[in-house]
């Protein structure tokens, strides 16, 4: 354990000494790529001085939460519903997959002009994208179910219903849980990408903001600090999972 | 009562068109508390006939009854076991026991004592709140006995249940379930490949050859009971095996 805390941090510190020496050899000006240096002044102004990142932070944070729960919500209860009801995977499930095929990010103007520049357009994006992986999971998922239980639940008088909820659901958990997961990354993909487009607030509008100045340590900062929020979020989700997927531990 | 097979066929269609008989008009009538085996090579249609017994399959010729009843839909006065334990390894052992309790709707607190009681005899006392993943092989099919045993059915029908457990364990599982048996008198129908452990079970063992199904012959078990496993080193066995293997080998088609 503590040797491989050594070795991380050694590629770390590797990773960065190489990145400010690449720099400060090359003829490269710091308005086009900052020193790491100057980078981490970036992001103690903006954290600790002046603290003016939080309020983008939260703002960010709160669409991608939001856009996350919207998608993941809508997602399950329509995978449940395409995979269950064979009527509607005859019917849904080529749209869905044709649907799925549009670059969402593609649709952000079209939100903005729908939903306007404040929060709605954010959260209706993040929705959008982070959808799609959950309702292609569940149905995967609860596909996936081993045959010879349910056979089993059959054989000691299980309703439909019953074998759903003691065979279908539990085996479907790890493929919903590997949805979420690539869903609260999207989540973050989508809410920046919004702010793009237009925002007055939130960790993209900033960058816009910084790349007008041509603040390029500033950008690399925000860089930082949105990698950190998808690890974070990352780990959420993996934890949550571990608890909830208890069985398959080993 | 028992169960009552009359003349029953079974036919599967292939996927390049083409219908197969696995059973041929297959007779066998099995008394209240009777213990039968039924052997036969791979592919000579004994999991099919138990696949009709415990309503798993529709569309047959013939009869087939269960405790007075025709079979042909999923019922709840017959307990299964099947070749692996299929348990869920999201609920734990004790629940897991409960599952026929939980699907046909009775009140599972009422089961809770039983249930315990049959793990306490199948020597599982103290793994009731474990999960499954957690269980060697032999303990889980254990729990599946458990759990085919837990809503007292009348009759257990049971398909090649050792049949994916080492040969220690197996002869170990052979003596629990006599010893469940002695101890709860059910009409037992066991599949098995075997023919020590059919003739070391059973009071009659049917003899089947494959394609199409069909009984080649019965043959009576007359050893004493209880058996243990000395009863497997005596003469009257071996011989009983032997003629077995003979019925088999008839047919010439015994692997």
């Amino acid at each position: 354990m503590v040797r491989r805390w050594a070795i991380n941090t050694a590629v770390f510190v590797l990773f960065v000494a190489a990145w400010d020496i690449a720099v400060r050899l090359s003829d490269v000006q710091g308005v086009v790529v900052p020193r790491p240096g100057e980078v981490l002044k970036s992001i103690i102004d903006g954290l600790v001085t002046r603290g003016i990142y939080w309020d983008h932070i939260w703002v960010t944070i709160l669409e991608t939460l939001a856009g996350f729960t919207i998608g993941s919500a809508v997602g399950l209860a329509l995978g449940v519903l395409v995979g269950e009801v064979a009527f509607l995977r005859q019917t849904l499930y080529p749209y869905i997959i044709a649907f799925q095929t549009i670059p969402k990010v593609a649709v952000a103007p079209l939100f903005v002009i729908w939903f306007g520049f404040g929060l709605a357009s954010k959260i209706a994006i993040a929705a959008t994208i982070s959808f799609f992986p959950i309702v292609v999971n569940v149905i995967s998922g609860l596909d996936s179910a081993d045959h010879n239980r349910i056979e089993m639940l059959k054989v000691f008088g299980a309703s439909k219903w019953q074998q759903f909820w003691l065979a279908k659901a539990p085996s479907a958990l790890p493929f919903l849980f590997a949805g979420l997961d690539i869903a609260i990354v999207l989540s973050i993909i989508g809410a920046i990408v919004a702010e793009f487009v237009g925002a007055q607030r939130g960790i993209g509008y900033l960058i816009m903001q910084y790349n007008f100045n041509l603040n390029t340590a500033g950008i690399f900062a925000l860089l930082v600090v949105l990698s950190v929020i998808g690890v974070v979020l990352h780990f959420v989700v993996v934890a949550v999972q571990h608890r909830i997927i208890f069985w398959q531990r080993s | 009562m028992g169960i009552e097979i009359d003349q029953l066929s079974v036919r599967y269609g292939t996927i390049a068109g083409d219908s197969i008989l696995a059973v041929d008009r297959f007779d066998l009538s099995i008394p209240d508390g009777e213990f039968v085996a039924i052997v036969g090579p791979s592919g000579c249609g004994k999991s099919t006939l138990l696949r009709v017994l415990c309503g798993l399959m529709q569309g047959f010729d013939g009869s087939a009854r269960v405790n007075g009843t025709p079979t042909g839909s999923p019922r709840t006065d017959v307990g299964v076991v099947f070749q692996d334990s299929r348990l869920l390894p999201w609920l734990n052992v004790l629940e897991n026991v409960l599952i026929p309790i939980r699907v046909q709707g009775k009140p599972r607190a009422d089961y809770r004592a039983r249930a315990r009681d049959l793990l306490d005899t199948a020597g599982l006392k103290d793994f009731a709140l474990v999960y499954p993943n957690e269980l060697s092989g032999g303990m889980q099919q254990r729990v599946a006995i458990c759990r085919a045993l837990v809503h007292d059915p009348g009759t257990l029908l049971m398909d090649e249940p050792f049949g994916a457990l080492d040969a220690i364990t197996r002869e170990i599982m052979n003596l629990e379930l006599l010893r469940i048996w002695g101890a709860t008198g059910k009409t037992v129908a066991f599949v098995t490949h075997s023919i020590p452990e059919a003739v070391f079970l059973a009071d009659r063992v049917v003899v089947m050859t494959s394609r199409p199904g069909r009984i080649q012959d019965i043959v009576k078990v007359d050893l004493p009971r209880p058996r243990d496993l000395t009863t497997m080193s005596t003469l009257a066995f071996a011989e009983l095996s032997g003629r077995v293997r003979s019925v088999l080998n008839a047919k010439g088609d015994f692997h």
